[in-house]
């Protein structure tokens, strides 16, 4: 027996074969044994199948029921956008804002430490002795610093001889 | 880009601008020409005095608008040249002497020294033509002065 003759077999059982091959698997039946055997065999198969079958019922109205599944189909079928590429500038942009604050910063402080700065404010004059004093003028207009020393011991306020100054020669 | 990879690249990058700028420093000139004159304000004029030269007269008329005296002369001059290493020694007479340093920027450190003992320590910045002046009273209402400055340009 031939797949194409068990199909005709199963169609007769579902009573969908026209009628001339209905006739035809009729007399299959009446001299092979072996179709009448399968054909049993089918017919307890589509009873056992029937006897199983759960009674699903739809928790709403068929027609919404499909519609929702109809809507999940064209959302699935809707072309989704295309992710625009982005010029190599706005991909790095993320990444060089918190790259170029730090290099400012870097840039900066390297800078100020190779400058050498210690920190002393211009015409900032230290003495060594406490006997002596300074006077410091500092003019931007005049493009000049003065910076006068003097000895305190000098002071017209005591009679004490002067130190030894800075003498010349 | 992990952190520590971020990290990574700023200490090179750091790295490599120090290295760059003291390799441009190093390639800098040996140093600033620096003069230092020993002036000798006074009243009264001294023709006579062989030692003494009258002072250049843009710089005497500089300092007639500051200080009080009217006759200002040349005592002696000193040119050196000033490096951002070390301390340069300018002596100016026996007992008086400069140490200047280069702290960059124009800017320089100027320790004065009298009779062997340090006298004072100034920063000032020597740009753009500004001079600094050290300077005091001396006997007969006369004073020293110590003008330092950068080498001006010849004319």
């Amino acid at each position: 027996m031939n797949f194409e003759t068990q199909l005709k077999l199963q169609a007769y059982l579902d009573g969908e074969l026209p009628e001339s091959e209905a006739r035809e698997v009729a007399k299959w039946l009446a001299h092979d044994q072996e179709v009448v055997l399968l054909l049993g065999e089918l017919r307890n198969t589509r009873q056992a199948i029937a006897g199983f079958e759960a009674g699903v019922r739809l928790p709403e109205s068929r027609e919404f029921y499909w519609s929702k599944i109809d809507r999940a189909i064209g959302q699935l079928e809707r072309p989704q956008p295309v992710a625009q590429k982005r010029p190599l500038f706005f991909r790095l942009q993320r990444f060089l804002a918190p790259v170029s604050g730090a290099l400012a910063l870097a840039v900066i402080l390297g800078i100020t430490l190779l400058n050498g700065n210690t920190g002393t404010t211009l015409g900032e004059t230290e003495l060594a002795s406490e006997d002596m004093g300074a006077i410091t003028f500092r003019s931007e207009s005049e493009g000049m610093t003065t910076v006068w020393l003097y000895n305190r011991g000098d002071s017209e306020f005591t009679d004490d001889p002067a130190p030894d100054s800075v003498e010349l020669q | 880009m992990s952190i520590r990879r971020f990290l990574a690249y700023l200490i090179t990058l750091v790295g490599v601008l120090c290295f760059g700028s003291a390799r441009v420093r190093a390639t800098e000139t040996p140093g600033t020409r620096v003069e230092a004159i020993l002036v000798w304000a006074t009243h009264v004029a001294k023709t006579n005095d062989t030692s003494l030269k009258e002072l250049d007269p843009d710089l005497a008329k500089k300092l007639s608008k500051r200080f009080k005296w009217n006759l200002y002369y040349e005592v002696r001059r000193k040119e050196a040249t000033v490096g951002t290493k070390d301390a340069t020694h300018v002596p100016i007479s026996e007992k008086c002497s400069l140490d200047i340093k280069d702290l960059g920027d124009e800017r320089f450190e100027v320790h004065l020294t009298g009779k062997g003992k340090p006298v004072s320590r100034t920063v000032e910045s020597l740009a753009h033509g500004h001079i600094m002046i050290v300077g005091g009273d001396d006997k007969n209402d006369t004073a020293w002065l110590i003008v330092i400055r950068q080498v001006p340009a010849k004319k």
